[in-house]
């Protein structure tokens, strides 16, 4: 168990209806993203990625306190 | 929030460009600018236009990720000197700037090359996003 940071990006704030929260996460990612999805069920019918600490992340990682992790929909600068 | 110089609130105003085409004239190892100015559009969606777009970015990770694009192309063009990017966040109405990009680099060839793959880069790499305002004020996120 982590105390985390998350933060949340375009129409990701939709669904969470905040763009940030502190909350106890699982120990991992995946574990994280799926209880993200029970709390925020329409998380799984959009498409986005994470960012731990700033860094995108691609597949599965251990989360420690006071890691910021941010859920970014596909990126649309310009 | 913490100031960022690749993000600017508002459009980007056109005195950024003359503003940085000053700073170059003392460069004299350049030989070439090359500009690039993304503009809102004022696309039409299910019969309804938009008016603007509301940007937002992900400030902290913003500068961290020009500075690997601009440290990819400086790897990649041996002759470039200076790259300048700096996006909108908040409010941009139609036709007002949104993002800007300068290169400078001893010769055109380059300094076209790196100009186009930089745009490419961010519009791959950098965190923001952006929420279409239509005539009758409804809102689409886009991505």
């Amino acid at each position: 168990m982590a105390t985390v940071n998350l933060i949340y990006f375009g129409s990701v704030t939709d669904i969470t209806g905040i763009s940030s929260e502190r909350a106890d996460s699982p120990a991992t990612l995946d574990e994280l993203n799926e209880m993200l999805k029970v709390r925020y069920p329409k998380l799984s019918v959009i498409s986005y990625r994470f960012s731990v600490n700033r860094q995108l992340i691609t597949g599965n990682r251990q989360l420690v306190d006071g890691d910021d992790i941010a859920l970014l929909p596909p990126f649309a600068g310009g | 929030m913490a100031p960022n110089s690749y993000l600017i609130e508002g459009p980007v105003p056109a005195t950024w460009l003359s503003d940085l085409t000053t700073v170059e004239r003392e460069k004299t190892a350049a030989g070439a600018l090359a500009f690039f100015l993304g503009k809102v559009r004022d696309d039409i969606v299910d019969g309804k236009t938009v008016t603007g777009i509301e940007y937002s970015a992900y400030r902290e990770m913003v500068e961290p990720v020009i500075e690997s694009i601009k440290a990819e192309l400086f790897n990649k063009y041996s002759e470039l000197t200076q790259v300048d990017i700096v996006h909108s966040t908040g409010l941009v109405k139609c036709g007002e700037n949104s993002l800007a990009v300068m290169v400078s680099s001893g010769h055109r060839k380059q300094a076209f090359s790196a100009l186009a793959e930089c745009v490419e880069l961010i519009k791959e790499k950098l965190p923001v996003w952006k929420k279409e305002l239509f005539s009758d004020g409804t809102t689409r996120w886009i991505g």
